[in-house]
């Protein structure tokens, strides 16, 4: 069953389809608010928060955009208030424990790790959306509400940086 | 296709993200030009590190669902799961509280079995 068959039934009020819909989320979503957050207890908030109101929106979805697109669109949104929050006074501790276990990991892939870190939020995000969820730009546009062009040149400044780092 | 053009294409391409018509007049121009070839191997090998990256990072905490459930489908009360340690046969037991039936079903290799409708 693809993503749409999936929210339709959530929609129709299927809790056994919700919860199907959840396993397919959860932890993609948990992954893009720890990318733009960096902190856990934030991050599952976001999961909460994009899943009740997937549960609440599930029939107002159009199907002009991928299952995916919507529900990132959700969570970016919710993730986008948490940081506001922290504008506002309320600081987000930031986490420095997402680093990879150092035994496990090569070095490099930590310095991949730190790099995109060091990307600005919205370069974070494009590069965890094309990368990770395969996204296409048109797609990425529409979870972050600007034009194409925007997310091609925030794609093209986050490789450049990437690079830049990487290569160092 | 451009040089321009193909350095467009080549992030996409490097995320699995590009149509295969796309990808198509990419390789094409990318066996030809050994300059955006290097990008595209760049961009593949950057790519690949990305991935693995996103991947190590911890999914959602066990009891998020939890919460989730309480304000959505109703807070299971019990789940009981007996899981492998008895061969295929698990019992699962779920009890809600927002007027949802009460269920209880017997999985045996897999196969559900009520048991259990209040
Ligand atoms: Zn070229």
């Amino acid at each position: 069953m693809d993503d749409g068959q999936l929210l339709a039934q959530v929609a129709r009020g299927d809790g056994r389809a919700f919860r199907d819909l959840y396993e397919r989320f959860a932890d993609r979503v948990f992954r893009f608010a720890l990318t733009l957050l960096r902190n856990r207890h934030l991050a599952e908030d976001v999961v909460q928060e994009t899943m009740v109101a997937v549960w609440k929106g599930a029939g107002s979805f159009t199907g002009r955009s991928r299952v995916s697109t919507w529900i990132f669109g959700i969570a970016r949104h919710q993730a986008y208030r948490a940081l506001r929050d922290e504008a506002k006074g309320e600081r987000i501790p930031e986490e420095r424990g997402e680093e990879a276990d150092p035994c496990r990991a090569v070095e490099r892939e930590v310095r991949v790790q730190r790099a995109v870190a060091e990307l600005p939020p919205e370069q974070r995000e494009v590069v965890f959306l094309a990368f990770y969820e395969h996204l296409p730009y048109a797609e990425i546009a529409r979870v972050q509400g600007v034009p194409e062009g925007t997310v091609k040149s925030r794609m093209f400044h986050a490789k450049k940086r990437l690079a830049e780092v990487l290569r160092s | 296709m451009t040089c321009d053009q193909a350095r467009g294409l080549i992030p996409l391409y490097a995320a699995r993200a590009l149509s295969e018509s796309d990808g198509a007049g990419l390789i094409e121009h990318v066996s030809r030009c050994t300059v955006c070839q290097t990008e595209l191997v760049e961009a593949m090998q950057l790519g690949h590190e990305l991935r693995a990256t996103f991947g190590r990072l911890p999914g959602a905490p066990e009891g998020t669902w939890l919460s989730v459930a309480a304000r959505t489908v109703g807070m299971p009360l019990l789940q009981v799961d007996l899981g492998s340690e008895m061969a295929g046969l698990s019992l699962n037991v779920g009890a809600t509280r927002t007027g949802t039936p009460i269920t209880g079903s017997l999985s045996i290799l897999g196969r559900e079995v009520p048991v259990l409708r209040i």
